[in-house]
């Protein structure tokens, strides 16, 4: 009897551990790494622009928080204290491709080597599109 | 008669596209927070889009929700999927109008407090604000900020029961927008 409570106490313990560990760690999961993510769709910068200008609702449903790899002529680079960005095809109605401070100071040099004009390949996770910046990628790293 | 009908209309659209003025931002600060005794909310995004019209006062923000960065995953991933409905609503836009813009002179450096009434619709929901934004004229540059309460309720946003205590009633949005002219 007494070694029968005292299992079902220490089970209990366990659970409780265990469910403990679980909140714990659902509280503090970490945040998704788009940069070891693998891309879900694989476009030009212009089909991209195309399918979102022609249907929003549509683009968005089908790319919304995937993981893109872009790629397309950059027309513009805007280094600010918010961020490093890159915008491809269009200033106001392309692919703006946002970086993280952290990823950008790391590589800082080759991003600012990247001249307009020039072809480049962006990985990262779609947010929609908006004015002025059209279809917003963030987290991005280059490919 | 009719002619010079015409002609007045087309010198008053000339003149109206001259003296327009827009002012743009494309990298915008939009942040809120708010705080209980169990835990502090915060979120930024520093990705707004917005434009002003020096000549009207019309002034238009937009955001994407999913571009709000949170410092836990797991309260991202609450509000993406069952606050704000990101995949359903995925913008967050503000339309309005600066209502003392007699007050303000856009062409001379100085700071102004402009008042700005408008709406906002997040999750779906209109909302109407009067917002009190410092407008800091230097040279070619517009440097705005402001900051307005809020709450999940104003935007019919659902919070259950159970997390009620930890998500606080009243939350405080603030912006801080470099604005630069658009010249095209």
């Amino acid at each position: 009897m007494n070694q029968k409570i005292k299992i079902i106490l220490v089970v209990l313990l366990l659970l409780a551990l265990a469910g403990g560990y679980t909140a714990y760690y659902m509280y503090n999961k970490p945040h998704r790494n788009i940069a070891e993510e693998k891309a879900e769709f694989i476009l030009t910068a212009t089909k991209l622009i195309e399918e979102f200008t022609n249907d929003e609702a549509m683009a968005n449903q089908k790319y919304l928080d995937k993981v893109l790899l872009v790629s397309g002529k950059l027309v513009e680079k805007n280094h600010s204290e918010t961020g490093y960005t890159i915008l491809f095809e269009d200033e106001f109605e392309g692919v703006s491709a946002t970086f993280d401070s952290l990823y950008a100071a790391q590589n800082k040099a080759m991003l600012d080597a990247y001249t307009n004009g020039d072809q480049v390949q962006v990985k990262g996770k779609c947010d929609g599109m908006l004015m002025l910046q059209g279809v917003i990628l963030s987290k991005c790293v280059v490919e | 008669m009719k002619k010079s009908i015409l002609i007045i209309a087309i010198i008053g659209l000339a003149m109206n596209f001259s003296f327009a003025q827009k002012f743009l931002c494309r990298d915008g600060h939009v942040w809120f927070f708010g705080t209980t005794p169990m835990e502090n909310i915060e979120a930024h995004n520093k990705q707004a889009s917005s434009i002003i019209n020096t000549e009207t006062g019309e002034i238009v923000v937009s955001v994407l929700m999913k571009s709000f960065e949170f410092e836990k995953a797991l309260m991202q991933e609450h509000f993406n999927e069952n606050y704000v409905e990101s995949d359903k609503f995925p913008k967050g836009k503000f339309n309005g109008k600066i209502t003392n813009l007699n007050e303000i002179d856009f062409s001379k450096p100085g700071s102004y407090t402009a008042q700005v009434k408008g709406v906002l619709n997040i999750h779906g929901v209109d909302k109407e604000y009067e917002i009190p934004v410092e407008m800091r004229v230097d040279g070619e540059t517009i440097n705005a900020q402001g900051k307005f309460a809020t709450s999940a309720e104003d935007f019919k946003i659902e919070i259950p029961s159970v997390v009620r205590d930890k998500i606080a009633k009243q939350i405080d949005v603030n912006l801080n927008m470099s604005f630069s002219p658009y010249k095209k």
